[in-house]
């Protein structure tokens, strides 16, 4: 995993220029914003940091690592929310039952949203130094797909010169 | 890599399913106040207003006779026999009035207009709605509704003697309209109710087909038993209503019209 030859070199904080650092934090910032405007639609602010992503992942490896890292962070939080949007309409207009297992089921979409945003922010703040910060599991996925050096000969040529 | 990824990934399910769990087990969120209010002290708030009612409301006097009460008897017995084990007492009494109705004061008791009776084609259309109301009694919806509307306070003082409010209490006990999520779950115990005392829910179902054809919809007569306007979906839920296999039908053995005109009544072609 720490090989060279498989993944980038990850770049340190003084190599970092101001304008990435920025770009970096504002994916981690941009989705707070993106998702209280997604309230009471969770799945907007999926579709913001969606685009917020694309936007941004081609300015460099660390402003890359850090949209993806976010946009993944906050994938299962918006599926959740979500979930309990659309649990919450069921009780209403369809009688479903306030069971224990929406109980639990809210409880564990508030600390869900909690940890998220206690992450985010201190991500955010790592990112505005130049630093990397590393979510359990979506730290280590975003770091495989920016950081990993990919094999990128071609197998077979499929334009060819003329007369070849 | 891929085996760190995986690993990392179980171990955040895990921690999700712990959060998940722990909210499960563990009582966070505050159960429903009426759960403060024992079954004994139900009853006694159910005494209260049952004997306030039938002292203070003129429009309320509680018709009685042989062929009706024996009627009753067989159709409520039949109910209360399969309802397995209950904390209630079930008190069932018939109110002389034309309106379709019926209506549950805490402590299981149950009050049916003669109005209904008329309308009603056969018993098992009456055993019905009395499934339903029953339904209401063991979900605690009424005690649910009073403490929602007065406090545990108000119930606990009431209780020690204070009768202030037990006239306004008991007028919002009649009038109680209750929610889509009450009135699903008192239909949903119902059907099984009927199921387990041999009747087959589709009573219900047409019982309110003909309510909804003869009296076009919803009416102000029909609060209790047609508290939401999309009553659609409850007659469509009635007749779906999945039976155990080899289930069949028992009719009650009962003379109906004779038992619809054995009080002073209205005519049922008036609706």
């Amino acid at each position: 995993m720490s090989g060279t030859e498989e993944y980038y070199p990850l770049p340190q904080p003084d190599e970092v220029s101001i304008r990435e650092r920025e770009d970096a934090m504002g994916a981690y910032m941009m989705m707070f914003a993106a998702m209280a405007a997604g309230l009471p639609l969770p799945i907007i602010n999926f579709i913001a940091a969606v685009i917020y992503y694309y936007i941004n992942k081609s300015k460099s490896k660390f402003v890359h690592f850090h949209s993806l890292h976010s946009l993944m962070a906050q994938f299962p939080t918006s599926i959740l929310n979500v979930g309990l949007v659309f649990w919450t309409l069921r009780i209403w207009l369809s009688g479903w039952e306030f069971s224990t297992y929406c109980k639990a089921y809210i409880g564990m979409v508030i600390i869900a949203n909690l940890l998220y945003f206690i992450f985010s922010i201190v991500a955010a703040v790592r990112a505005r130094k130049g630093r990397f910060y590393y979510f359990l599991f979506f730290g280590r996925f975003a770091y495989e797909v920016v950081y990993r050096v990919k094999d990128e000969s071609p197998t077979s040529s499929v334009n060819l010169p003329p007369g070849s | 890599m891929k085996e760190k990824l995986f690993t990392d990934l179980l171990k955040l399910a895990a921690v999700f399913g712990a959060i998940w769990a722990f909210f499960y087990f563990v009582p966070v969120f505050p159960e429903d106040d009426v759960f403060e209010i024992s079954i004994e002290n139900e009853d006694k708030i159910g005494d209260l207003l049952v004997n306030d009612i039938l002292l203070n409301s003129p429009d309320i006097t509680v018709v009685s006779n042989p062929i009706l009460d024996s009627a009753f008897e067989v159709i409520t017995f039949r109910l209360i026999e399969n309802i397995g084990l209950t904390e209630y007492d079930y008190t069932i009494r018939v109110v002389d009035s034309p309106d379709i109705n019926a209506f549950t004061l805490p402590g299981g008791n149950i009050f049916v207009f003669t109005g209904l009776l008329q309308f009603s084609e056969n018993p098992a259309e009456v055993a019905a709605v009395l499934a339903h109301e029953i339904g209401h009694v063991e979900r605690r919806h009424v005690m649910s509704k009073l403490v929602k509307e007065f406090g545990l306070g108000l119930l606990f003082s009431v209780l020690a003697g204070d009768v202030i409010i037990l006239g306004e209490l008991a007028k919002t006990a009649i009038s109680t309209v209750f929610d889509r999520r009450q009135e699903t779950e008192a239909d949903t115990y119902a059907f099984e109710l009927m199921v387990k005392s041999e009747i087959n829910p589709t009573a219900m179902a047409s019982f309110f087909r003909r309510v909804k054809r003869e009296l076009g919809g919803y009416d102000e007569n029909l609060e209790i038993l047609m508290s939401h306007p999309h009553y659609n979906a409850r007659i469509k839920a009635a007749i779906e209503h999945d039976l155990p296999e080899g289930f069949s039908h028992r009719e009650f053995d009962l003379d109906w019209e004779r038992v619809k005109s054995s009080f002073s009544g209205y005519e049922s072609n008036e609706f």
